[in-house]
């Protein structure tokens, strides 16, 4: 699964620590999510995307739906 | 305090880990094949708290300097040395009492059964870890890892069962399965199988 955290992230200047800690999560999980080793769960997913303001579709985009826009 | 002293890297970790199980293997060849008495196990015993108090000092460090610590790993670890002392005393008691006092029967069991009270805590501690780890990715990785243990302990049990049954080879003690797992966890914690 694609997604933009690492751009987020950037924008408000934060540290992958940062934001671990303001989702309460280990800096580990916010590497393995923003690299795209690891899928979080769908209400960690939602906790991400509400902090960021923004609808979990904004934030993390399918891989198929990524390929069909030819991105 | 945890983060006193300087994490050891991702190798120097694993190095240090199988130079300690080799030390390790080494002993209980040492005390299956020759007769070591009190002694032999009171050097083994102290070996294994030695080992598996750096073990756990080296791993809470790396843990930290990783960025993937948690409370749940700090109560994780604080019970298996809890434990790791629990089975130093139960085998010390346990080889004394039988060497000495040569229980018979229903006695006998229960100074048998001293030693696994410790290992039996350390099932207790894993257990508890998956529990009660609140971060999903760190419980993640430790499933992966527990399961490749597990398939790593599977796979020799039933190779080595069926060379034991041809006389092929020598017979291990059916205690060894909980090391054997623990190392098969150890060493996918070490490399990718468990890091995904």
């Amino acid at each position: 699964m694609n997604n933009r955290l690492k751009v987020l992230r950037a924008e408000r200047n934060w540290s992958q620590s940062d934001l671990a800690d303001r989702l309460g999560v280990s800096r580990q999980s916010v590497n393995a999510i923003e690299t795209g080793k690891y899928d979080p769960s769908l209400p960690l997913a939602f906790r991400i995307a509400e902090l960021f303001g923004l609808a979990i579709e904004q934030v993390f985009t399918s891989p198929t739906q990524h390929q069909s826009r030819g991105f | 305090m945890a983060g006193a002293d300087p994490a050891l890297s991702r190798r120097g970790f694993a190095a240090l880990v199988i130079a300690e199980a080799v030390v390790l293997a080494i002993g209980a060849a040492a005390m299956i094949f020759y007769d070591l008495g009190v002694a032999g196990a009171v050097g083994m015993a102290v070996l294994v708290a030695a080992f598996t108090y750096t073990l756990f000092r080296a791993g809470e460090r790396r843990a930290i300097a990783a960025g993937n610590f948690s409370p749940a790993m700090g109560r994780y670890n604080r019970r298996m040395l809890t434990a790791g002392a629990i089975y130093v005393l139960g085998l010390f008691t346990a080889i004394w009492v039988h060497d000495e006092l040569q229980p018979n029967g229903p006695a006998a069991f229960a100074v048998a059964f001293l030693p696994s009270i410790g290992v039996l805590w350390m099932v207790w501690a894993m257990g508890r870890l998956l529990a009660e780890e609140t971060d999903e990715y760190l419980r993640h990785r430790m499933v992966r890892a527990s399961l490749f243990g597990l398939g790593t302990l599977l796979t020799l049990a039933t190779v080595w069962g069926f060379f034991e049954q041809f006389d092929l080879v020598p017979h291990v003690p059916a205690w060894a399965a909980v090391p054997i797992f623990a190392l098969g966890l150890g060493f996918a914690n070490c490399t990718r199988w468990g890091r995904m």
